[in-house]
């Protein structure tokens, strides 16, 4: 047989039931053609089972073993590796999720697998150095409306259930899920100074103008926002905070003039 | 054909050990670098293999090239490589005689190859393509199988041999592969060792394996085996000194007890060469 057919024939057998293989196959003096190759069959599928739990840990916990289990089988038969690092393999669970039955239905799962996934994602994002607040501390109150500020590549906004960051932190410690309610919550996702991932759940507002931030909204159009959402006083004010919050969780890696506000 | 110097005895940078390295700068010579590890955009990964590059000299060892596979030879992956040696300049870049997929698929497995005249030289002309584009020799790790096929026309070693011979690349001797497929294919691990070129082999690979009864595998989840420490020591006196080191995956122990493994190999190598000294005087 030529190699190439060898080969494909050993990677069906590998990922599928067909054994055409088996006839290219020497028995041991220990073990049939069938059980030596079942060596790489069974390791394949330990081996991509290992991925998905290392990249999901929470689902898991909160899944529990029979439910994550029958997920993990279910996703390794739909989808094969094409990545020279492992670490992706998993990245389309989340969307799994909601095309198969019978998960698609618990949206508090899904949460958690979009929460986990940002989580890694933002691990090993590109890197740049965070800019620092002190960047604004000479400008005078007439340059602000105008700034407007480039966001690290490790950010995601992800729009989930309510409670799933309630979710995360009780399979954190494998305690029983909470009560989700119903309704939306945001959660920011981010690497941090420390090199580490972080989340938090934003209130509506910071929601909002991080969202606007990132679209390339000046600081201006951001508090312009605020205020005819909030009819409040003390946006600039609100608005100012919020900016040195992102500056200090290091969000923030440039900060630009807006040609047509300047 | 000069051999790279030998860098001593070494470990694998894994993420468990990152703090131990950080913190105490242990006494190992060198880190080997699972290439495909820090393929990644950036983050702490990175940086950390910074810090270390810093007082170590590295490997980089891959598991992805796939030099055997009857796929195209994948550039942007060893664009990737090539990047990543160029940013951390390791001693040498190694990979392994398998392939891992066909058909865009990666198994993430080091895959057995049927040591056939076809596959011969079919791995030859990759491995010429790959230095060519690396711009440097690469080394060959000879993996543990559990299959052989009914295709071969030639001994593993046989095989190992002649790769290196007309790819005109390094070998990297995995002493545990070799004891590993030994039993499996019921073949005397010395043959092996015996058989190839002292020229070609650069470094060597200790490692645990687990056992099955019927078979072994390469399970990197053990302390070296006695048997593999007697076979590293007739390695050492055919090939030392090489670069060497334990690659350790799974259940992961405390990282001085890796170093209490590491200074068993150490000695394991000088007595080899005192007997040496002593047969020559
Ligand atoms: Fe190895």
């Amino acid at each position: 047989m030529k190699l190439a057919d060898l080969q494909a024939k050993f990677q069906d057998a590998v990922i599928g039931e067909d054994r055409a293989i088996l006839d290219s196959v020497n028995p041991s003096r220990r073990l049939d053609r069938a059980a030596r190759f079942a060596v790489y069959s069974d390791a394949y599928r330990l081996r991509h089972a290992s991925f998905l739990a290392e990249d999901y840990p929470m689902l898991r916990n909160a899944m529990g073993e029979e439910d994550f289990g029958a997920l993990v089988e279910a996703y390794i038969a739909a989808t094969r590796s094409h990545h020279p690092n492992a670490r992706w393999y998993g990245r389309h669970l989340p969307e799994f999720l909601t095309r198969a039955e019978p998960w698609g239905t618990k949206p508090d799962w899904l949460g958690l697998a979009l929460l986990e996934r940002a989580l890694a994602d933002a691990f090993d994002a590109d890197d740049a150095e965070p800019c620092d607040v002190g960047g604004l501390a000479g400008l005078s109150s007439e340059a602000w409306p105008a700034l407007c500020f480039d966001f690290q590549a490790s950010i995601s906004l992800l729009s989930v259930v309510s409670g799933t960051c309630a979710a995360y932190e009780a399979a954190a410690i494998e305690a029983p899920p909470p009560q989700t309610a119903s309704g939306a919550e945001t959660i920011l996702v981010w690497r941090g100074k420390d090199q580490q991932a972080h989340y938090r759940k934003l209130e509506t507002p910071e929601a909002l103008a991080l969202t606007e931030a990132r679209a390339g909204r000046s600081f201006g159009a951001i508090c312009s926002m605020l205020a005819f959402r909030d009819k409040d006083d003390a946006v600039a004010e609100r608005a100012a905070s919020l900016l040195a919050r992102w500056f200090g969780d290091g969000l923030i890696r440039g900060i630009r003039r807006d040609i047509l506000q300047s | 054909m000069q051999k790279p110097a030998p860098l001593g005895f070494g470990l694998g940078l894994r993420p468990v050990y990152y703090g131990d390295i950080l913190d105490n700068k242990p006494p190992v010579d060198w880190f080997e670098v699972i290439s495909e590890n820090f393929m990644i955009p950036g983050g702490r990964p990175l940086s950390v293999l910074e810090c270390i590059r810093a007082d170590y000299p590295i490997v980089l060892h891959g598991v992805s090239m796939s030099i055997a596979s009857t796929a195209p030879l994948d550039f942007d992956y060893l664009g990737a490589l090539k990047r990543l040696a160029e940013r951390f300049q390791p001693a040498f870049v190694s990979d392994h005689l398998c392939w891992t997929g066909v058909h865009g698929v990666n198994l993430h497995d080091l895959l057995p190859v049927p040591y056939t005249k076809e596959a011969l030289d079919h791995v030859v002309e990759r491995i010429g393509r790959v230095q060519d584009f690396l711009g440097r020799r690469i080394a060959i790790e000879n993996v543990s199988s559990y299959v052989t096929f009914a295709e071969s026309e030639m001994d593993e070693w046989t095989f190992v041999k002649e790769v290196a011979e007309r790819a005109d690349c390094w070998l990297l001797l995995d002493v545990n592969n070799v004891f590993v497929s030994g039993f499996n294919h019921d073949f005397a691990p010395t043959e092996f060792i015996q058989s190839i070129d002292v020229d070609r082999v650069v470094q060597f690979h200790l490692a645990g394996h687990s056992d099955q009864g019927t078979h072994k595998i390469d399970s990197h989840d053990e302390p070296v085996s006695p048997e593999v420490w007697a076979l590293f020591a007739e390695a050492w006196r055919r090939f030392g000194p090489v670069s060497v080191m334990i690659e350790r995956d799974d259940k992961f122990p405390p990282f001085p007890e890796l170093l209490a493994e590491l200074e068993q190999a150490r000695g394991i190598a000088a007595a080899v060469a005192a007997e040496k000294i002593g047969a020559a005087a």
